[in-house]
């Protein structure tokens, strides 16, 4: 086996890990990537390019902030990313990204005001999330930044509660390498897989730095709140789940109606995506919804007026009317007819606990992106997640210690780990990992969606327990292009994910933000200022709650 | 119901790639070439290899050869009788998927990047760099195109690092001028250019004739 000696490795390379190693690298560390995926194929090169700009009125912006995460934000992470830090979309600029200019005022970058924000501080990109994917790889290769690309990181061991390294694992050519590391820096993006076919995340997204974390002994954060974004495709099958817009891309005159013919919400428009999401939920659970399992989004009226117009104009700019066109016709993404809408898994709120460093309680491990948390609190606004994600992981690059104690694995010390690995999968497979992948996917729409509740989540735990009895018995072989691995792999990220999810949701025992139980269908006053955590203890998952000390007075 | 049978290329012990037929039922008429590999992984075989990431033509996973063009596998209705196998020219890993390491570590190479950030000022962006930003790397040009040997690449590297070239050339702040690189990545053999891109990028006119004709210039 390969043993490999760097200052910092980073699992992943959307715009997190792209932007966190670019940093380090810049600072003279000797950084290695390993990216599952090619480098920079995540979410961040399928998302619209729209980011937030942390230069204007930042108590406004503060505000905001913490109104989306109703009151459960980590706020010395809020304060620290829009108080503090630059603002590095300027950045994205100078290394060759272009941000949409005005159209009267050709030298003037256009500011937009996505759903709950009270200013325009939001930035459109030229050819949306590609373009700013593609310019951080573009910078990242010019620094000759080492990589291991379509290589999976196993394992983050640890020892004395210290990073050690990682054991990485090439399925292509059945190799392991065993990578020592003074520090390691989770980047593995969100987990909409655990809901596919409802979520429009790239088919990657699997939960992979959770569950990393989890098991090298990590804390995650408010699991419960995953967001659902209204306006998800319906049909055909294979665009499922693909994201059509947030609240405002009903347009300032576009109603939803039910199969009946009734009008549900008058105007969406302004309303929350958790809102929105909650009530088309529950009207399709009562057996209003149409064939397909949606609810009409009618924006005809729209066409009608000239605020209309505007709106579905910014829609276009950012390729949203694209995937309309493409699912349900050239009327329908003209607005000239209505189509079929339903939530769909957006983003994961929840994440590694961090400190305002990145780190978390494990030294020298670190999370950035969507998989740390504690920023958005119980939900997102648009535009949000790349802002937070490309300034916070810069700054983790810029500031990231490598930890104390010298400690450095043994080739043996790998050889060891992978031997566990290796044996933990001698058994005879029932099922392939893609087929229990899909099971997973249905049974936590059903169970543990936009609407849950004790008897629901219940089943879910049952159907999560026989998931993994299966996943026991699997054999592995591990030779040749063993592609299968990967899957059971992230087969069990997903399962361990899903799992915090569920016994997050299971715990809070209200509505608050993007977490809606049926059962306790208001938000309570007890639950604001608390968070659940979720660690590992022997081989049992288990959550708990943790006071939010943090108090804070917007009226500073 | 909607009863077809397709045929896709797998890899045998023997690392050879040969037609396998699979009947299945697709379920409804707009049913993609994704979601029939998809149903032939969940329900029939789950050894099947494909890549694939966003389902709608935004991430440029999915190329694959269909019917013998190259095409993304997402936004492609299923036929019957189709045949899906991996794209031209780039060495197959398995069934239907290509290696991609290549991309990275040429584009290192050949040095495709911009080696000095741009100077603070705002430029109005020029339609050409619009439409070649598109670019997604699905390696379909690649698999059309004549010239390009994966093993040669030192002499000619092949039209999508063309673009990623124009890309730098076309950008609107830029003041470098990469015509010197396209000779040197052989962009001169590729004067009778027929590639066609999914997304719609006129790789000849955009990503080609301009650095010849430059370099006509130049030795005039």
């Amino acid at each position: 086996m390969k043993v490999i000696h760097k200052d910092v490795v980073v699992i992943g390379s959307g715009i997190s890990g792209l932007m966190c190693s670019i940093r380090a690298k810049e600072r003279g560390l000797n950084v290695l990537v390993v990216s599952k995926e090619p480098i920079s194929w995540g979410n961040t090169r399928i998302s619209g390019g729209i980011i937030a700009s942390n230069e204007f009125d930042k108590q406004l912006f503060i505000e905001d902030v913490l109104n989306a995460g109703r009151k459960i934000n980590q706020f010395d992470l809020v304060d620290l990313i829009i108080n503090k830090l630059p603002n590095e979309v300027e950045t994205l600029e100078q290394w060759g990204h272009t941000f949409l200019r005005s159209k009267n005022e050709p030298d003037k970058k256009e500011y937009v005001q996505p759903g709950g924000h009270s200013e325009p501080r939001t930035l459109k990109a030229l050819n949306r999330g590609i373009s700013i994917s593609n310019t951080l790889k573009q910078k990242f290769i010019s620094l000759d930044i080492d990589v291991l690309e379509e290589v999976l990181a196993v394992n983050v061991l640890v020892q004395e509660k210290q990073i050690a390294g990682v054991l990485c694992y090439d399925w292509k050519n059945d190799e392991w390498f065993g990578v020592n590391a003074g520090a390691v820096v989770l980047a593995c993006g969100g987990a909409g897989m655990i809901y596919y076919p409802h979520t429009d995340n790239m088919r990657s997204a699997t939960g992979d730095g959770y569950a990393l974390g989890l098991r090298a002994g990590a804390k995650l954060i408010d699991m419960e709140q995953i967001q659902f974004i209204p306006f998800g495709i319906v049909s055909p099958r294979g665009m499922r789940g693909l994201e059509v817009g947030d609240t405002s891309a009903a347009g300032p005159y576009g109603k939803l109606v039910n199969q009946k013919g009734e009008v549900i919400e008058d105007r969406p428009f302004n309303k929350t995506r958790e809102e929105i999401s909650r009530l088309i939920a529950i009207e399709i659970e009562k057996g209003n919804g149409t064939p397909n399992g949606g609810i009409w989004l009618d924006p005809t009226e729209n066409l009608e007026h000239k605020d209309g117009m505007e709106n579905w104009h910014h829609w276009r700019s950012i390729g949203t009317t694209d995937t309309i066109r493409n699912a349900y016709g050239v009327k329908a993404s003209k607005w000239e007819e209505k189509y079929e809408v339903s939530p769909t898994q957006h983003y994961v709120m929840g994440g590694l606990h961090v400190n305002t460093f990145g780190e978390t309680q494990i030294q020298g491990l670190y999370a950035v992106g969507e998989n740390a948390s504690g920023f958005h609190g119980a939900g997102r606004i648009g535009s949000m997640s790349l802002f937070e994600a490309l300034t916070f992981s810069a700054h983790v690059g810029n500031n990231i210690r490598l930890r104390g104690k010298k400690m450095t694995l043994t080739k043996q010390d790998f050889i060891n780990e992978r031997d566990i690995m290796m044996t933990a999968y001698e058994g005879v497979n029932e099922a392939h990992p893609v087929v229990l992948k899909k099971e997973l996917g249905m049974m936590m729409w059903q169970y543990c969606g936009v609407i849950r509740s004790e008897e629901k989540i219940e089943t879910l735990l049952h159907g999560i327990h026989e998931l993994e009895e299966s996943v026991k018995k699997m054999k592995v072989n591990f030779h040749g292009n063993n592609d299968f691995f990967l899957h059971l792999f992230e087969l069990e990220s997903m399962l361990l994910t899903s799992k915090a999810v569920a016994i997050s949701s299971l715990m809070r025992k209200e509505s608050r933000g993007s977490h809606y139980r049926s059962d306790f269908p208001s938000e309570n006053l007890w639950w604001e200022n608390k968070n659940i955590i979720v660690f590992n203890e022997g081989d049992e998952l288990k959550a708990e709650l943790m006071p939010n000390e943090q108090h804070y007075d917007l009226r500073q | 119901m909607n009863n077809i049978t397709i045929y896709v290329s797998r890899t045998t012990s023997d690392k050879e790639n040969k037609f396998v037929s699979y009947e299945i039922n697709t379920g409804h008429e707009e049913a993609t070439v994704l979601e029939a590999l998809q149903t032939i992984q969940e329900e029939i075989d789950p050894t099947l290899a494909f890549r694939y990431g966003c389902r709608f033509k935004q991430c440029g996973l999915c190329a694959m050869k269909i019917d013998g063009r190259p095409l993304m596998a997402c936004m492609t209705k299923i036929k019957d009788g189709m045949t899906i196998e991996p794209l031209d020219k780039i060495p197959i890993e398995k069934d239907v998927i290509v290696e991609r390491k290549f991309i990275l570590e040429k584009t290192r190479t050949y040095k495709l990047y911009r080696e000095n950030p741009f100077r603070e000022k705002t430029a109005e962006i020029n339609l050409p760099y619009e439409i070649l930003n598109r670019c997604t790397d699905c390696q379909s040009c690649l698999s059309l195109c004549s010239n390009f040997h994966i093993e040669k690449m030192d002499e000619f590297a092949g039209p999508l690092f063309f673009v990623k070239l124009a890309q730098l050339q076309f950008h609107p702040l830029n003041e470098t001028d990469y015509t010197q690189k396209a000779e040197e990545m052989g962009v001169e053999k590729c004067a009778d250019c027929t590639c066609r891109c999914p997304y719609g990028i006129p790789i000849k006119k955009l990503a080609i004739e301009p650095f010849i004709n430059k370099l006509k210039e130049i030795k005039e």
